[in-house]
């Protein structure tokens, strides 16, 4: 067969197409060249298309792109929503259905990987915004759904419930206060920020959605991956090096330096540095007070980002803190 | 379409009936879209441009009425094959039915074919 001059008729009807069905969408128009595609290639393969001859009886048959464009806008006014499109098999020989690593790690930074404080969520938010397989309306979806990720809310429910400890514990051990000689004003400020019938569902939306919302574009990115053509693979590179698995190597390896850069750590050191000396008697005794000074003080969780220059002291402080919490809700 | 300025009255009724040719093709076998389109030229006048069957399929595919599953081909890439499901059988008896009628009726009021196709509401 002189592919030579099969292939430009072929591939300039295929242009035409392709131009034609834009309309349809992604999902449509993929699926309508596979189907295209797949029809001319068994044709090459059955013999019956060698020349130019009869390269133009073939596509003749197949008929005017505009035609074919036409017929499928046509049943897309009373198609039904119909069944995921379903992909090639598992485990082809020697084609393989496109991946979607890219999307797969995008969606991992954007939920796991953002325990990497502000880095992991933004090379998420990046991972999307380069993936051809997502609308704009889904990418702007995935990028405000929500800001910072699963990890960022985690660690302020950490703050919030952190704070019921220790306000109510001041309640039961107001008298134990006095004997502290030095008030101490406070262990946190968010659960006075929100108080928790807002906070506690607001943490939770934020934990839940973005994995809720990155499971229903990958699920999307699979189905429009899957109308695209098979990819060839080639049997002598049995492993593949793609998204996943160098997402998954960056998630897994050691990162000392995260802790430091947690903002819930930030977070409560803001608080946490009036719980000096020793905090957990000081901070038991003052907690109630602290309240009232909170409510003043730091309106906002996210202030706290200011608290960058006062690093070195976070660790213990935060400690302190924790065990402020840990050891005033045993008298309750 | 005005009744006057039809160029081809058969255009409409092919684009209504050719769904369930081809569901009445996967009855038996399991086909790719190559092979189906070839099926279906087989009887004339049945398919004008062939690459109209794919958007079909996928509408079909969509409806439900037919699945597909990839299987490799000793030549090219792998092909599609589609295969006729339980509401697709359903639908084909359901037109099946009223075709015979339909067909019926045309056929005595243009007063040809009766003896042909057997008692009415066969």
């Amino acid at each position: 067969m002189e592919r030579a001059v099969v292939d430009p008729l072929v591939e300039d009807y295929l242009r035409r197409l392709d131009a034609a069905a834009y309309p349809l969408g992604d999902d449509r128009r993929g699926e309508l060249m596979a189907g295209i595609r797949e029809h001319i290639d068994a044709a090459i393969a059955s013999g019956e298309v060698h020349d130019e001859a009869s390269t133009r009886v073939l596509l003749d048959r197949l008929g005017d792109p505009a035609e074919i464009v036409a017929a499928a806008r046509d049943e897309s006014v009373d198609g039904p929503a119909g069944t995921p499109y379903p992909g090639p098999p598992a485990a082809p020989v020697s084609y393989r259905r496109p991946g979607i690593g890219l999307e797969i790690t995008a969606a991992l930074f954007l939920t796991v990987g953002s325990v990497l404080f502000v880095v992991g969520w933004l090379v998420g938010v990046v991972l999307v915004w380069a993936s051809r397989r997502w609308t704009v309306g889904e990418k702007l979806l995935a990028t405000l759904v929500f800001p910072g990720g699963p990890a960022f809310a985690l660690f302020l429910a950490g703050a919030v419930t952190g704070t019921q400890s220790c306000s109510s514990s001041s309640e039961t051990d107001g008298l134990g206060g006095p004997a502290i000689g030095t008030p101490v004003e406070t262990c946190t400020t968010s659960g006075l920020v929100l108080p928790p019938w807002i906070g506690v569902p607001l943490f939770a939306a934020w934990v839940v959605l973005p994995v809720i919302v990155a499971g229903v574009l990958l699920m999307r990115a699979r189905r429009r991956a899957d109308a695209e053509l098979p990819i060839a693979v080639d049997p002598s590179t049995a492993t593949r090096w793609g998204g996943l698995e160098i997402a998954a190597v960056l998630l897994l390896s050691p990162r000392p330096s995260v802790p430091n850069a947690l903002p819930g750590r930030l977070f409560l050191s803001r608080d946490g540095r009036r719980c000096s000396g020793e905090p957990c008697n000081e901070a038991r005794g003052a907690a109630g007070k602290g309240r009232l000074t909170s409510v003043n003080g730091d309106p906002h969780p996210l202030g706290a980002a200011g608290g960058h220059g006062r690093q070195p002291r976070d660790r213990q402080e935060h400690r302190a803190a924790a065990r402020c919490g840990a050891s005033t809700s045993a008298p309750e | 379409m005005e009744p006057g300025e039809a160029q081809n009255p058969l255009t409409q009724l092919r684009r209504g009936v050719i769904e369930y040719c081809v569901l009445a093709l996967l009855t038996t076998d399991e086909l790719y879209g190559f092979d189906l389109v070839k099926r279906l030229g087989e009887s004339e006048g049945l398919v004008t441009s062939e690459g109209t069957i794919y958007p079909l399929l996928s509408r079909m595919r969509r409806a439900g009425w037919v699945t597909t599953t990839w299987r490799e081909s000793e030549s090219g890439p792998p092909r599609r094959y589609y295969a006729i499901t339980r509401s697709g059988q359903h639908a084909l008896d359901g037109f099946t039915t009223e075709w015979s009628r339909f067909r019926d009726s045309v056929d005595g009021v243009l007063g040809t074919g009766e003896g042909q196709h057997g008692a009415r509401r066969g």
